[in-house]
């Protein structure tokens, strides 16, 4: 028995350590009395508070909160001024002057000057992060004590749009300059209308309501990001009002949640992303136009749409999704002909149908649409092979070494405009870039080229019908679909909106009374 | 004892070195860009290149390694590529979280598995050894998340009396432990049960018996005490996993622990976290082996004759 | 006649002897008929069913509950569940199984030998077991795709390098239990050589242990599948597997519970029919149950 009461002892010594461990840490916060916090649940974590470290959409809905940008994307009303009152282009539009904000403050209580701006310009401009918006911007300079100016490299028609991307966000010069990159990232200092308190790792990031904001202090002073990266969990957290906001609910809770009294769910219209089908231009097999037709004319959009997206999304014919700019609702593409599928492919020599390996990143996102595409395409005797890789691989193998033959993947639109997504993957000055498709066409590119450096929208809409058509005909990649986004609150909640660019205010929100 | 376990710990050093080598050849040999990954599917190639001269990836993988062991050795783990902090931070933040889930975890497992494992073997082929079969079996058969979800719907929603998610007091940390009790208790009804029918044919416990002890005193004074031993390296080897964290569980029940961190930094390839989550949780194992080998030779006074010898 | 002639008629009737014992376990046996059960209809599944209805879409019907055209309903792409769950019993048993053997094999031998000869043995072969257990399973995955390339041979490679040190383990300290007892000092004295004594002594008696380990890791390993297709390793769809249809009924499990029930219901019968065939095998080869 000795030994034995010895093992109990240990095993007790190990308890009282445990409930030792279990003391440490441990926190308050269960909330009463007016409810003036909020807990905004997010499905990753951050991956720097530092606003030009960053530009993934997780990350920037919390920088939306910290930090502020020249001109501010507003929910509902599109482009206003931020922290700029206001702006003028020059004539051959590559230098735009702003007249900045006065009295705006920072949270270390400093006063934003034509400095702080210009230099966070040119920290962001630096910052690999930023290069798809800041890529066409060379550098800013201070004209005042109340102008800066921002020199282009060249003419550049959604400019506005990119500067109201937090990832071009307004830093305090002497908080960076004074803490260095790394200790910024750990204290960062903005102007947006909350400030930064802690954030502990995979689990939140807690923010207070800024007193001193210059559209006044907020209605919610306690503010929370808890990282829930399971879906359906946060689904429940928020069902339980353990949650306030859940971002991005996963669609198969969406008709349990829209059945809730104590929950209301928003959905939005569209989305900035398109699933594509995109093929190895270049590819011996998908070299061939008569292939990739045969593949567009076997598509059924709709299905795809109702099984991977349960419906919630919409069919894309035009390679520009609705919520972008360029968009023409009367466009269609290659019509759902499963005869002259077969007729091509018989055509292109292969009367019995062919079998090719689908590279794909591993994430439901891609593999459901991909279930059923291989379904469709069976029925022309097209028989597609999967191959699930990790995002690492597949970036690498597809995306960076155009490595694959077919893959099936999302295109997003990282501002409105169709410019974003057309030239970035169809232009050839991109091969080897984000052109993964290995598209090369002469024709498609001057038209490219002249809808970018064009301000007339009426013009610059009818280029990129024309480059739709090519995508239709020559099939270099077929738009699949779009989701909408959508967003879930507590129902006492106002003033969520689903946003398109997954831009939220929290400062906008407030608490029924 | 004190030299053996002097001895142990120096072993650990040519183990920590194997893992490793192997890990770091792992992660550079296998596909995928850390810099890329952290850019984004639309970086330039300029972009990346100027990343990855920043994290230092283009040197040769020797040098690399050999870099890391010199800087290791000198306490410096490195920073993550992804957030620049030093690595060790956040494997410190999450511990304690993991710990606990696992420990009150296993501890509920240990408290109901090992009990229902003696009364089966004692109760062999009877009604409840049959119902202990079973549920053990339907145990092993479900899925982390499904326990998971099948707790919070119950609890949370349900009854309403604890809270489906967070970290903030004791009450966050019952349904978790719950979810990594029942994913590991059949294991342990299973091996008790097993371990104790061994023991129980043995002939020293027909001599107990013939010399008339009583059915008590035969079960946990002769059987149990020497069936203790797979018992204890199973418990061992289940607590030192679950100390490296379930991300299942841990993404059920929005836990920040170990095991959804490493996860992540392997499929971002954050080589400097990846290693030293990795490093972190075998010497964290190795102490645990360590402390079964040396329960055993209290449990079993044959097995420290061994180690006094050696 | 010869000494080999003898000793095979002695084995036979010892093996003769062992099945008569297992026969005479009603469990065992019912274990027994409900595990060739399954193995003949992963089989001859063809027989009963199309394995075109199980891989063929169908969206206006998806997600049905069990009714008289679906006996398991329909899963979120429309394929009938029933299908799809008797097709997956040939991938997710023989996977389930292999990995059981092969791991069961090399730990079984690594545990022994460390356990029996211990010391200098002992810890190196426990060390590059320490080694191989500090690999987390998906990092092992990743590496095998990187240097094997995507399969079913990978895929059973590295499901069972991940479980082998588990074994070793267990298989070492039922050694240790038993390496000190009487009969071990007997065959060592009457001359026997290590490789023989751990055979034909040792781990027969270390059975029950080892047992219980093979059974329940092949409930694991069936649900690791699904978990290792994130790499490429798992099974490309369609082809039904019970760990992915787990895991694709993950999101909805909780409007569509029959999507996780009926794959997990048929795991546990097959984890639970192999248990009940290794308590009856245990029993049936132990010797002091020979009455």
């Amino acid at each position: 028995m000795k030994t034995l009461s010895k093992v109990l002892s240990l095993a007790v010594a190990m308890l009282m350590l445990a409930s030792l461990l279990a003391g440490c840490g441990e926190k308050q916060d269960e909330t009463t009395g007016t409810k003036d916090s909020l807990i905004f649940s997010i499905n990753a974590d951050i991956v720097s508070m530092d606003c030009h470290m960053a530009r993934d959409t997780v990350t920037s809905i919390i920088h939306y909160q910290v930090y502020e940008t020249l001109v501010r994307n507003q929910p509902g009303e599109g482009l206003v001024p931020g922290l700029a009152e206001n702006w003028e282009f020059s004539d051959d539009n590559t230098e735009i002057t702003f007249k900045i904000r006065e009295n705006v403050k920072f949270h270390n209580g400093d006063i934003m000057t034509a400095e702080d701006v210009a230099f966070s310009l040119n920290r962001a401009i630096a910052s690999s992060f930023t290069t798809s918006y800041s890529g066409t911007m060379d550098h800013a300079e201070v004209v005042d004590d109340t102008h800066v100016k921002l020199c282009m490299k060249q003419a550049f028609g959604p400019v506005l749009q990119c500067l109201s991307v937090p990832c071009l966000g307004i830093v305090s010069k002497r908080a960076v300059e004074e803490l260095g990159d790394e200790g910024f990232a750990n204290s960062p200092v903005g102007t947006g209308a909350y400030k930064f308190v802690e954030r502990s790792s995979g689990e939140k990031i807690v923010l207070q309501g800024f007193e001193d904001y210059w559209r006044g202090a907020p209605e919610i002073k306690d503010l929370t990001f808890m990282i829930m990266t399971d879906r359906n969990t946060a689904a429940i957290a928020l069902e339980n009002n353990e949650v306030d906001v859940l971002y991005s609910p996963d669609l198969a809770d969406r008709e349990h949640l829209e059945s809730l009294e104590n929950v209301a769910f928003i959905p939005g219209n569209g989305s900035v992303y398109m699933w594509v089908i995109a093929f190895n231009n270049e590819s011996s097999i998908f070299s061939d136009q008569r292939v990739r037709e045969a593949i567009s004319h076997a598509i059924n959009r709709e299905e795809i749409v109702d099984g991977a997206l349960n419906g919630f999304g919409m069919p894309v014919e035009m390679p520009i999704v609705p919520s972008v700019f360029g968009f023409d609702p009367e466009f269609k593409n290659q019509e759902y002909d499963l005869e002259k599928a077969k007729q091509l492919l018989a055509e292109a020599g292969y009367p019995d149908g062919l079998t090719v390996t689908i590279k794909l990143n591993q994430s439901s996102t891609y593999t459901r649409p991909a279930e059923i595409v291989q379904a469709q395409l069976r029925q022309i005797g097209v028989n597609l092979e999967f191959e699930l890789m990790e995002r690492a691989a597949f970036l690498s193998d597809v995306t960076t070494d155009a490595n694959y033959d077919i893959t099936l993947f999302m295109f997003t639109a990282g501002y409105p405009d169709a410019d974003y997504v057309l030239y970035g993957r169809m232009h050839s000055s991109n091969i080897g870039g984000t052109n993964y498709i290995r598209y090369n066409n002469p024709d498609v590119d001057a038209l490219l080229d002249k809808a970018r450096s064009s301000s007339d929208e009426k013009e610059r809409k009818e280029l990129y019908y024309k480059i739709s058509e090519y995508v239709r005909d020559d099939v270099p990649f077929i738009p699949l679909m779009t989701d909408n986004v959508c967003i879930a609150a507590n129902s006492a909640l106002k003033g969520v909106q689903a946003n398109i660019g997954e831009c939220h205010y929290v400062f906008d929100y407030s608490w029924a009374e | 004892m004190l030299r053996y376990i002097m001895k142990r710990f120096l072993m650990m050093i040519p183990v920590i070195l194997g893992i490793t080598f192997i890990i770091f050849a792992i992660m550079n040999f296998t596909p995928g860009d850390p810099a890329k990954l952290i850019l984004g599917e639309e970086a330039t190639a300029e972009d990346v290149a100027k990343l990855r001269t920043e994290l230092g990836l283009d040197d040769p993988f020797l040098v690399r390694f050999a870099r890391y062991v010199i800087n290791a050795v000198q306490g410096d783990f490195g920073t993550s590529y992804r957030n620049r902090q030093p690595v060790f931070n956040e494997i410190f933040d999450r511990f304690p979280t993991t710990f606990k889930v696992a420990f009150f975890g296993i501890l509920i497992a240990v408290f109901i598995g090992v009990p229902i494992g003696i009364l089966s073997a004692v109760k062999q082929y009877s009604i409840i050894d049959t119902i202990s079969t079973i549920g053990a079996m339907l145990l092993t058969a479900m899925p982390g998340f499904f326990v998971g979800m099948l707790l919070i719907l119950l609890f949370a929603l349900k009854l309403n009396i604890l809270p489906a998610t967070g970290i903030s007091s004791w009450k966050h940390f019952v349904l978790p432990s719950l979810a990594v009790a029942s994913v590991t208790m059949a294991t342990f009804i299973r091996m008790t049960r097993s371990t104790m029918l061994e023991v129980i044919r043995q002939d020293y416990v027909r001599t107990a018996r013939a010399k008339g002890a009583s059915e008590s005193r035969i079960v946990f004074r002769h059987c149990l005490r020497n069936a203790l031993l797979p018992i204890i390296t199973v418990i061992g080897m289940n607590f030192a996993h679950q100390l490296g964290g379930t991300v299942m569980i841990e993404a059920v029940f929005a836990i920040p622990g170990l095991g959804s961190h490493m996860v992540t930094a392997v499929r971002q390839k954050d080589t400097p976290v990846v290693m030293a989550s990795i490093i972190f949780v075998a010497v964290v194992a190795g102490l645990m082996n360590l402390l079964v080998d040396i329960l055993y030779t209290y449990i079993d006074p044959r097995v420290k004759t061994q180690y006094t010898k050696g | 006649m010869s000494t080999a002639g003898k000793a095979k008629r002695r084995k036979r009737s010892q093996l003769s002897l062992i099945w008569f014992r297992f026969r005479k376990n009603k469990l065992a046996m019912l274990g027994l008929i409900i595990f060739l059960m399954m193995i003949f209809m992963a089989a001859y599944v063809s027989i009963f069913g199309d394995y075109e209805k199980a891989i063929t879409m169908d969206m206006p019907n998806k997600l049905q509950t069990p009714s008289a055209a679906h006996l398991f309903g329909t899963d979120q792409f429309g394929r009938d569940i029933l299908m799809r769950m008797m097709f997956g019993a040939r991938i997710s048993l023989s996977v389930g199984l292999l990995t059981m053997v092969l791991s069961l094999v090399v730990g079984s031998l690594i545990g022994a030998a460390a356990g029996y000869y211990g010391g200098k043995v002992d810890n190196l072969l426990m060390r590059i077991m320490d080694v191989f257990l500090a690999i987390p399973s998906t990092l092992l995955a990743i590496s095998i795709v990187a240097a094997l390339g995507q399969g079913m041979f990978n895929l059973l490679l590295a499901t069972a390098v991940s479980q082998i040190p588990a074994f070793a383990r267990v298989v070492r300290s039922a050694i240790l239990t038993v390496k000190g007892q009487d009969y071990i000092e007997a065959a060592r004295a009457c001359g026997m050589r290590g490789g023989r004594i751990i055979l034909r002594h040792i781990l027969p008696n270390a059975m029950g242990p080892i047992i219980v380990q093979a059974t329940l890791n092949i409930a694991r390993t069936i649900l690791g599948i699904s978990s290792l297709s994130f790499v490429g390793l798992g099974i490309s769809p369609p082809t039904p597997e019970w760990g992915s249809m787990l895991s694709e009924g993950k999101t909805m499990m909780r409007y569509y519970p029959h999507l996780i029930l009926i794959p997990g219901a048929a795991i546990a019968l097959a984890v639970m029919s192999l248990n009940l065939i290794g308590d009856g095998l245990r029993d049936a080869l132990d010797p002091r149950l020979k009455n």
